[in-house]
């Protein structure tokens, strides 16, 4: 039924009840076409400064309002175009929520809180750490790549897999490659996400090791998010259940007291002992912690842990916003640095394409977000139309987080940021050599003495900041001169390790969330083997669930200590390998959407998804190709595997960064393992891209699998779409709500007539 | 964060199935976590 109101139209599924839809065809005002104008304007002085400024120093705010500007005509008129063109959205139809609604996981959720949820779910250290690293070759590429990318193919990606999950009971990406493009493209699919899911936790895990080792403070602050999160468990499980909030708050005021205690407590004896522990030490506490976090009860440590890091990333990435607003720094990067032209650079092997894609994946375009954005946050949605703030708004803001790690990154001295950040087989771990190192570099400005270096980590709490690799150490240091702002230079050491801290509790959250997901994914595909292993379906079999965590640690624990021992310094070699996994993950999902697009018959408007694929396939392949046959020791996997090789059968104990045989040995090991890997990678997606392409064909020939969308089943709720609600919305949403108080009224009558 | 789920809950149990029983609220989130054990939520990089 639909009712006409000027441009607007109100559709409703049961004549007694208020609309469930409204279609609002209202022409632009030109009170905004003045507003979305002048925002263009100042985003494109706000570009022109970043990129035409030479020879001085830019300010930080301008890469803030470049990507806020581009953001708000991107979610304004393109992700409207998409809406509009391909997703279609139907708020006369149920979402999954509405129809599944189990209480459980299948729930229609408040839009702003669904949001929050979207947006913890999809950001963690990934869009902190990769723009962190592709700094070495100048801010400029960066922060086109992550604004750009984020805009034409991450939030595209994000979106676009929300819509066909949504219109798929909320299926996860594997069975959805399955339904739409066959058996084996599915297969290949689900185990692509296995494997890329063991190299991010890998990679993730080395990242909070090297930002953790030898730092007493760090590791006591990050031990005590144990015992406090116990606490929060028990809490809510015997005390105050359902207090979240409350229980939230206090869990974040313990958290805050173990940083600050954690200065004093790394100056004890006992302290510096028990929490000063080496790299491969502090890699075995963490296998530990993640195997127990899988098969311990999530009320007790998952739950709580997910709360407080939930709170701390929404809360600092605020903090850090105003913090760049108020402080107001200047960029110490260039624009473009020579090692974006020769690729030499000591941070990461390799030429701007593909590497500097491969490095800033999430921010711009991140494969992972197609497992949050099918499967959990579809379960949730209340109304069709909210997908694009959900899908393309928490991209968005992603990206945003992605533009702020760079700008901490960009403002620090540059000198400084290579004695960070390069491995050190290359700096030689004295501050002499470290100086003498990066004075070697050809940087601008003036050179870095020794004293400088060591002075640098007093002023942050540390010994030493040389080669603290990883990008959390960066960030940090970066972050405590943006947050030094509130309350002056004497607290830098406190922002330094809260920066720490925060970094690594969610990327904890992430390997124990990531372990136990995981651990789901391997059962659930060894259960599909048949015969004993059948009884692998049933999650509370315990030996099956501490048989599938143990393979899944060992899985990325062995990568993890690979990665800590390794001679050549083990984020330089691990990191690449990561990113290209991630985007390869985008791959797969953006050839369903692809295919799905091709399916419904829009092909008009198939260049959306179809531009970020091959984008994303030409940045991906090219750097698995370089990696697995490049020539090029440095970048590839298997001629630096051969070289070594060699090295050892020439009887040489010592080669390159390898100072013993057992070292040269290390790096033959692992060249293998890594190029093995790139190949078993690139393998996968082909086969899931080729096998989108022959269903594509057959469709288009007028024949192949139907698609598999459900029935629509008429709504019975109503709910706005943006974060705002229009005029009407707010006029519907009343309606809606006096339906409601006189139905509860006359429940509670017949409530209180029963009871006489 | 969670602290309006049970109301939600209550609210959804009496529209959806009247007159069947509604768990406590200590019931509730017991149930809420069971299934989050074997259904867990991906979190992302």
């Amino acid at each position: 039924m639909e009712e006409r109101d000027g441009d607007i139209t109100y559709i409703r599924t049961d004549k007694d009840l208020p609309p469930v839809a409204i279609i609002d065809r209202s022409p632009i005002k030109t009170r905004h076409k003045i507003i979305f104008g002048v925002i263009a304007l100042l985003g494109a002085v706000a570009w022109a400064m970043i990129a035409l400024a030479r020879g001085e120093h830019v300010n930080a705010v301008w890469f803030v309002i470049a990507a806020i500007c581009t953001y708000v005509i991107a979610y304004r008129f393109y992700a409207r175009l998409i809406e509009m063109k391909i997703v279609r959205p139907r708020d006369d139809e149920a979402t999954p929520a509405e129809v599944f609604e189990n209480d459980t996981d299948y729930m229609p959720t408040d839009r702003r809180v669904l949001f929050g949820h979207h947006f913890a779910a999809i950001a963690g250290a990934g869009p902190l750490v990769g723009p962190v690293l592709a700094m070495q070759m100048g801010y400029l590429p960066g922060v086109i790549w992550i604004v750009i990318g984020a805009v034409f193919a991450g939030c595209v990606q994000d979106y676009l897999v929300l819509w066909v999950s949504v219109r798929r009971r909320g299926r996860t990406l594997g069975q959805m490659v399955r339904d739409e493009m066959g058996s084996v493209a599915g297969a290949s699919a689900i185990v692509a996400v296995f494997v890329i899911m063991i190299i991010l936790l890998a990679v993730l895990a080395l990242v909070v090791v090297q930002a953790l080792a030898q730092s007493p403070w760090g590791v006591f602050s990050i031990a005590m998010t144990i015992p406090i999160a116990l606490f929060m468990g028990l809490y809510l499980r015997f005390l105050r259940p359902g207090r979240v909030s409350e229980v939230t708050v206090i869990g974040v005021v313990l958290l805050l007291l173990a940083v600050v205690s954690g200065n004093w407590v790394a100056h004890t004896s006992w302290g510096a002992s028990w929490f000063g522990l080496s790299p491969v030490t502090l890699s075995w506490c963490i296998i530990v912690y993640g195997f127990a976090a899988s098969v311990l009860p999530v009320w007790l440590l998952l739950a709580p842990r997910d709360y407080l890091s939930t709170f701390m990333k929404v809360g600092t990435i605020c903090l850090l916003a105003v913090g760049i607003l108020l402080a107001r720094p200047l960029v110490q990067a260039p624009a473009v640095s020579h090692f974006a032209i020769s690729g030499t650079g000591p941070v990461f092997a390799g030429s701007l394409f593909p590497f500097l894609f491969i490095t800033i994946a999430c921010g711009a375009l991140s494969g992972f977000h197609s497992l949050i954005s099918s499967g959990t946050t579809p379960k949730l949605l209340t109304k069709q139309s909210q997908m694009r703030l959900i899908g393309y708004g928490g991209m968005l803001t992603e990206s945003f987080v992605a533009i702020m790690a760079l700008t901490t990154a960009a403002i620090i001295n540059q000198h400084l940021y290579f004695v960070i950040n390069a491995p050190a087989a290359q700096t030689g771990t004295t501050a002499a050599s470290a100086a003498n190192y990066v004075n070697g570099l050809g940087l601008s400005g003036p050179p870095a003495t020794a004293a400088q270096i060591t002075q640098a980590a007093h002023d942050v709490g540390e010994k030493t900041i040389i080669s603290r690799t990883g990008g959390a150490p960066t960030l940090a240091i970066g972050m405590s001169q943006v947050l030094g702002f509130f309350g002056g230079g004497g607290l830098r050491p406190f922002w330094y390790h809260f920066a720490i801290m925060f970094e690594a509790v969610f990327i904890l959250t992430t390997v124990d969330a990531g372990t136990r997901v995981a651990r789901f994914m391997l059962s659930d595909g060894l259960s599909n083997l048949g015969g004993p292993l059948r009884k692998l379906r049933d999650p509370s079999w315990r030996i099956g669930a501490w048989s599938c965590s143990l393979i899944v640690v060992a899985a990325w624990g062995s990568v993890l200590l690979m990665g800590v021992t390794d001679p050549l310094g083990g984020i330089n070699t691990l990191f690449p390998l990561f990113g290209i996994a991630n985007q390869l993950l985008a791959a797969i999902a953006l050839t369903l959407v692809s295919v799905v697009v091709i399916k419904k018959g829009y092909l008009n408007w198939l260049w959306i998804p179809a531009i970020p694929l091959l984008w994303d396939l030409a940045v991906t392949l090219t750097a698995s190709w370089q990696k697995i046959f490049s020539a090029d020791p440095k970048v590839g996997y298997w001629a630096q595997h051969h070289q070594f090789q060699q090295a050892r059968h020439a009887g040489k104990t010592v080669f390159g960064s390898a100072k013993n045989l057992h070292q040269i040995d290390a790096v033959i090991r692992n060249t293998f393992i890594q190029g093995t890997l790139s190949i078993v990678f690139a393998v996968l997606v082909v086969i899931v891209f080729v096998g989108g392409i022959i269903v594509a064909l057959r469709v288009l020939r007028g024949g192949g699998p139907a698609l598999s969308e459900d029935s629509p089943v008429p709504s019975r709720l109503f709910a706005p779409s943006g974060l705002v609600p229009t005029r009407a919305e707010r006029e519907v949403e009343r309606q809606w709500d006096a339906v409601l108080n006189s139905h509860a009224k006359s429940r509670a009558k017949s409530v209180g007539t029963a009871a006489h | 964060m969670g602290d309006s789920h049970y109301q939600r809950y209550v609210e959804h149990r009496r529209r959806a199935h009247p007159g069947e029983p509604v768990l406590s609220e200590r019931e509730y989130w017991k149930m809420r976590y069971a299934a989050a054990d074997s259904r867990p939520g991906m979190r992302c990089c």
